[in-house]
């Protein structure tokens, strides 16, 4: 006979003394057997802070904004809807409420009646979503004022507590929180824990300091986000109560919303959901939801703490400990945070004459998501990435415009340390395009943003491919070089397609890929990039080569071209394959999966990025529906391979391949006697019809 | 001859073999200290150069030198054989054989002085640490004699050489040897020890006089040595005979016109042009001399781009504002300083064109290659000419537009002197005699002579470099003009950007005070210091000078 089970604990009172069983059943068929039990004197019912994030990223595919909305946000709004007294606080980030105020404003509003009805407490947060201490000083108080100023217009009030992005955590945040008005924050109790706060510790918020202005800190309890909701009510109610004690006593569960109906089938989210809430309006002498402001109102705060760098565990662990390190360990990361300070200068510069337009797209554009990477997507999603882009080079467009950047000189050229590493980049600009210029990664281009209102694009928005900690043993090999375009090989006369795109050991036999290169603008606006390398061969050694790349970028044509000059100052013949890499992106439409086709055109025949080609030809266009076509011309037509650049990355569903960009690489299979040179130009330019 | 003999000993002169500043000092004090009562002989190792240019003197059997006379003026004595007539002055395979010897066949000279009819010497002039040992042998032997010589050491650049006392007994000098110091005799084992092994303060431990060459490289040597020298120590700033209408003159026999210095204006751009793309592709093996071997093989070898063959430069590919840098091919004259700064300078300055006069020294073949590369990636920008071109060297100063002097230290800096001669300002490290020579324009305006960096700093040297040809290249435009206006514009320091726009006459007036600051430096004031230190040294040296 089947086993009914009760999905909570048994409780059992004696003297004053609560005894608690929970029961669990390897089987339907098999008897229960005790799985918590505990004794608990003059217990008060803990509290309990039901913590919701929403987000969606700035970016995100239509289909799934969707889908997450159907599977997931409706569902949680049910729930919420069927028990008005299980009190929850939620918080919907930035980016989603600008998304919902515009697509589905009747989500907020629902949200906003829950709230003035007490079941919900809603918080705020930045309005791009943005990882707080990455940002400039002046950034992070605008970000929460942006978010304070849009949800106030909404809701018609300010909330106290704010959900901090990724709860990324520096010792400085209080002032520009503070001075927003906000009250508290959710962090990890790892974060307590490193600033030697034991565990009961965690169960209280505390306050916090910086140059004066205090915020209070609820600690998020890391047992309970992983049980809950993947284990049983059960479990989930008995843990929860195995932490009880004083009155005072707030155990805070703070997570993805997401995680109810996208993570796993909304059948199951809905069921769990349900039968959470049925207990915990079921079990109040035990369990008790409270709201964080109201719990503050109640019982204040602890005392004080100063709380060192931190997040949640699994952060701390991908980000090596601190999470600035994720713009040391992703060039492409970095390259869009010091994209931002370059447009946030302008914008600055351009004073109150900018329109408000200008810093939305900048602060949406400083969305977290796409600068790190942990077991999901993040910097991997090529979508993501081409959104913060978006976002900057439409700022920075109409930064220029209020400038008037190109009344009386129509090219720039800067040289500047753009990536903070100690050595100058060139940056060319123009009305409609800008080429940044890395000399000391092998002279090569490593961003080009087209600017024309309604096509910004980053055609160079690319990602290496790092080896992440689940590709360990799959046979995966990671990039050894920056996927950046304008990069010379000197492959083995037999190299393949294959070997370029999945890194075969040693087939690269120069080195002048990842050469440091110097650079001279001329003063006709002339880029000159030139190094000396080598070939090596086994049997006769190195070879000494000089290598030159003239860049010329015409102010009134959206492209550039760069002459190369490939010498052999050897004594004896160079025999290679010799490669010119690049990696273009074609713009992701993001509306529909039916935008028309994303990919190239060679010869005549269109091809999907997910395919390859290899074969003579004169050119090859990089095609989207939704962007201008960039064709990059060879002066003299050549072997092209052209192949997508796959990430086997790890996504909610397990481990895919993600397309991340479309390498492109000419290839002349060369003899270079002694004295002899290659020359080859190669021109990539942005047709606007 | 007439007053008190005086001996220099010195490893270089450019009456025999000269390799950097020192082949100066020692011959054109020398030359003028007759005057100031002193008969002055250089002593030196005729690296090969004696028999050709000297009159036998003496053939010393027990050391197996050879002694010559150039009767000068000023008169040098000059020894060679063995290690001595090796042309590679300060090859390290063959120094310390050249310093025992020199002080084995001195010591044997003094013994025979008789034979020779040359004066005793009461004064023994050292020049850097090479010349210790030969002094103190010379002190040594003439104490012997009765006669008891003051001693001058002078330093010309801190070496950190250290030796023990089997090196000087290599060098005839035993640990019981005395020699007279201060009016009282010393043990060379007591002066070795009190100088702990350092030959620069056994130099000064053992003389009566400690000279250097300028006042902020004086600190210098002080902070290295003791401040106990302080009071027996002295200045004596090097001078130049460098004058603009000599110059000038040369460089009239390249233009094949007449220039006149007082006409600069007009002709210094063509002299400029000139030089750069004919002049400089015209010079052939015959006009450039490498002494160093190693280098000279090296060379031999190096064409590509900026080069013709044998390592002699192609000429620029068209004029350009024009920087100069000479001196011998080591760190410490800060090459690399501006090399690391290339990038910069060049991006500030396009068309710059950067010369390099450089003289490859024992060693520097590392350097010789770093500068062959650097042509190759600047060929616009950048020319080297490998050895001494005597025949575009002074010119080359005239048609300068600003001189690099990126020493990482220099204790007097003569290159910068030689610039200001020829009315170029100079871009120069603050160290040493560069801090007292050049007269920084942000700090004088146009009674300036240049704009000092940091030593070491790329970055600043290619700021001060690029601001000097920019303002000197402006000299050339009507003030105001589009083109005047533009060069301002592009001047990376503020100060000097806002000196021309208030004096647009300003390079030129910066030119003039090159020259008068040039002018302040001569051998006449050099000699007239020395002297007086030759004076204050016998005082302190008492009874024993001018005995026996």
């Amino acid at each position: 006979m089947p086993w009914l089970i009760k999905p909570y604990p048994i409780i059992l009172k004696y003297r004053g003394a609560v005894i608690y069983i929970t029961l669990q059943t390897t089987g339907i068929h098999e008897p229960p057997m005790p799985a918590y039990m505990g004794v608990v004197s003059a217990v008060a019912p803990i509290k309990f802070i039901f913590l919701i994030h929403y987000h969606q990223p700035t970016g995100q595919l239509r289909w799934i904004y969707d889908r997450v909305y159907e599977n997931s946000y409706r569902l949680l709004l049910d729930v919420f809807k069927k028990y008005p007294d299980v009190k929850v606080a939620i918080h919907v980030s930035g980016p989603l409420l600008l998304e919902m105020l515009e697509r589905s404003p009747e989500y907020i509003e629902e949200l906003v009646r829950l709230s003035e009805n007490g079941s919900v407490e809603l918080l705020a947060g930045s309005i791009g979503e943005a990882v707080l201490p990455l940002l400039p000083v002046e950034d992070r108080f605008y970000q929460v004022r942006e978010y304070l100023r849009v949800f106030e217009r909404h809701a018609g009030f300010r909330p106290r507590g704010m959900w901090l992005p990724e709860r990324v955590w520096e010792p400085s945040l209080p002032v520009p929180l503070a001075d927003n008005g906000i009250e508290y924050v959710f962090l990890d109790d790892t974060v307590l824990y490193r600033a030697g706060g034991w565990r009961d510790d965690a169960l209280y918020p505390w306050l916090t300091e910086e140059s004066g202005r205090r915020l209070g800190v609820f600690f998020i309890d890391t047992e309970l986000r992983y049980i809950l909701p993947w284990r049983s009510v059960g479990e989930v109610l008995a843990y929860m109560r195995s932490r009880s004690g004083d009155e005072a006593r707030v155990l805070v569960w703070g997570s993805d919303a997401e995680k109810f109906g996208e993570w796993r089938d909304p059948g199951w989210a809905r069921r769990w959901l349900t039968e959470f809430f049925e207990a915990l309006r079921n079990s109040r002498d035990i369990v008790e939801t409270v709201h964080p402001g109201e719990y503050v109102e109640q019982y204040g705060y602890r005392g004080l703490r100063y709380l060192p760098s931190g997040s949640y565990d699994k952060m701390m662990e991908w980000s090596g400990g601190f999470f600035r390190n994720f713009l040391v360990k992703y060039p492409e990361s970095n390259n869009m945070h010091k994209k931002m300070l370059w447009v946030r200068r302008k914008l600055r510069e351009a004073g109150p004459r900018l329109p408000e337009e200008a810093w939305r797209h900048y602060h949406l554009a400083q969305c977290n998501d796409p600068y790190w990477h942990g077991l999901f997507g993040g910097i991997y999603l090529p979508h993501l990435r081409q959104a913060v882009y978006e976002h900057y080079i439409a700022a920075e467009r109409m930064a220029e415009e209020v400038l008037e950047s190109y009344s009386s000189k129509k090219l720039y050229i800067h040289r500047v340390d753009q990536d903070y590493d100690g050595a100058k980049e060139v940056l060319v600009e123009t009305p409609l395009l800008n080429i940044y210029i890395d000399p000391g990664d092998g002279g090569t281009v490593y961003e080009l943003d087209y600017k024309e209102e309604g096509y910004e694009h980053n055609y160079m928005d690319t990602v290496t491919r790092r080896m992440e900690p689940y590709l360990e043993n799959t046979g995966f090999r990671m990039d050894w070089y920056r996927r950046s375009s304008a990069r010379i090989h000197l492959w083995r006369p037999w190299a393949t397609m294959d070997d370029w795109v999945n890194n075969t050991p040693w087939m690269d036999r120069g080195d002048v890929a990842l050469k440091k290169h110097v650079a001279r603008i001329a003063g006709d606006g002339e880029i000159v990039l030139r190094t000396r390398g080598a070939h090596y061969s086994e049997a006769e050694g190195a070879a000494p080569l000089y290598i030159e790349k003239k860049i010329r970028v015409d102010p009134d044509e959206p492209g550039l071209t760069v002459s190369y000059l490939v010498a052999n100052e050897s004594e004896r013949t160079i025999e290679a394959l010799l490669g010119i890499e690049h990696h273009l992106a074609p713009k992701i439409c993001r509306e529909t999966r039916e935008c028309g086709l994303t990919g190239y055109r060679v010869n005549g025949v269109e091809m999907p990025v997910s395919a390859r080609w290899g074969g003579r030809a004169r050119r090859v266009e990089i095609i989207s529906p939704v962007s201008r076509r960039l064709v990059l011309e060879t002066g003299r037509g050549a072997e092209i391979w052209v192949a997508p650049i796959n990430m086997p990355a790890r996504t909610e569903k397990g481990i895919k391949e993600i397309y991340q960009t479309l390498g492109v690489m000419p290839v002349y299979r060369i003899s270079l006697g002694p004295g002899e040179e290659f020359r080859e130009e190669i021109r990539l330019v942005v047709q606007r019809s | 001859m007439n007053g008190k003999a005086a001996w220099i000993i010195s490893f270089e002169s450019r009456y025999t073999r000269k390799i950097g500043g020192l082949g100066e000092v020692p011959p054109n004090i020398a030359l003028r200290l007759p005057d100031k009562g002193y008969e002055a002989y250089i002593v030196t190792p005729g690296h090969g150069t004696g028999p050709s240019r000297g009159e036998p003197l003496l053939y010393l059997e027990k050391t197996g030198v050879e002694t010559y006379l150039l009767p000068g003026p000023p008169p040098h004595i000059v020894f060679e054989g063995g290690a001595l007539s090796d042309p590679n002055v300060y090859g390290p395979r063959v120094l310390d054989e050249k310093v025992w010897l020199l002080s084995r066949a001195l010591q044997e000279l003094v013994e025979r002085l008789a034979d020779t009819g040359l004066p005793k010497p009461v004064i023994i002039h050292g020049n850097d640490w090479h010349s210790v040992p030969p002094m103190l042998a010379a002190k040594k032997a003439l104490a012997a004699q009765g006669t008891g010589p003051a001693s001058v050491y002078h330093i010309h650049l801190l070496s950190r050489r250290h030796v023990d006392q089997g090196y000087l007994g290599k060098a005839g000098l035993d640990p019981w040897d005395e020699i007279p110091v201060m009016g009282r005799p010393r043990s060379i084992g007591e002066l070795l020890e009190a100088s702990a092994g350092s030959m620069d303060r056994l130099g000064a431990e053992a003389s009566e006089a400690l000279v250097t060459v300028s006042r902020r490289y004086l600190y210098t040597v002080l902070g290295v040595l003791g401040h106990r020298y302080s009071s027996r120590s002295g200045v004596v700033y090097n001078g130049t005979d460098w004058r603009i209408t000599e110059i000038a003159e040369e460089a009239s026999r390249l233009m094949g016109q007449r220039l006149d210095p007082r006409e600069m204006k007009r002709w210094r751009r063509r002299l400029r042009e000139k030089m750069l793309t004919e002049i400089l592709e015209e010079l052939g093996p015959g006009h450039v001399a490498v002494d160093d071997p190693e280098a000279a093989a090296f060379l031999a070898k190096v064409r590509g781009r900026g080069f013709r063959e044998h390592g002699l430069p192609e000429g620029f590919p068209g004029d350009g504002p024009m920087v100069l840098m000479t001196g011998r091919l080591t760190r410490q004259k800060g090459f690399h300083v501006l090399l690391r700064g290339l990038e910069d300078l060049v991006a500030a300055v396009p068309d710059i064109r950067i010369l390099l006069l450089v003289i490859p020294v024992w060693g520097s073949r590392r350097l010789i290659e770093e500068i062959v590369e650097a042509v190759e990636l600047y060929p616009e920008n950048l020319r080297a000419v490998f050895g001494r071109a005597a025949t575009i060297y002074r010119p080359a100063h005239l048609a300068a537009d600003a001189m690099a002097a990126p020493s990482i230290y220099e204790p007097f800096g003569i290159m910068a002197v030689e610039a200001m001669a020829a009315a170029a300002p100079v871009a120069a490290s603050r160290t040493g005699g560069l801090a007292e020579t050049v007269i920084d324009v942000r700090e004088a305006g146009v009674m300036g002579t240049g704009l000092h960096h940091r030593p070491g700093y790329s970055s600043e040297l290619a700021s001060t470099l690029a601001s000097l040809v920019l303002a000197m290249e402006a000299g050339y435009h009507e003030p105001y003009t589009a083109a005047w206006n533009r060069l301002v514009e592009a001047i990376p320091l503020e100060e000097v950007a806002q000196l021309l726009m208030e004096n647009p006459g300003a390079p030129w007036l910066i030119r003039s005070s090159c020259i008068a600051r040039a002018g302040e430096y001569t051998w006449e004031a050099a000699a007239e210091k020395t002297a007086g230190i030759y004076h204050e040294a016998l005082g302190r040296a008492g009874r024993w000078v001018g005995e026996g």
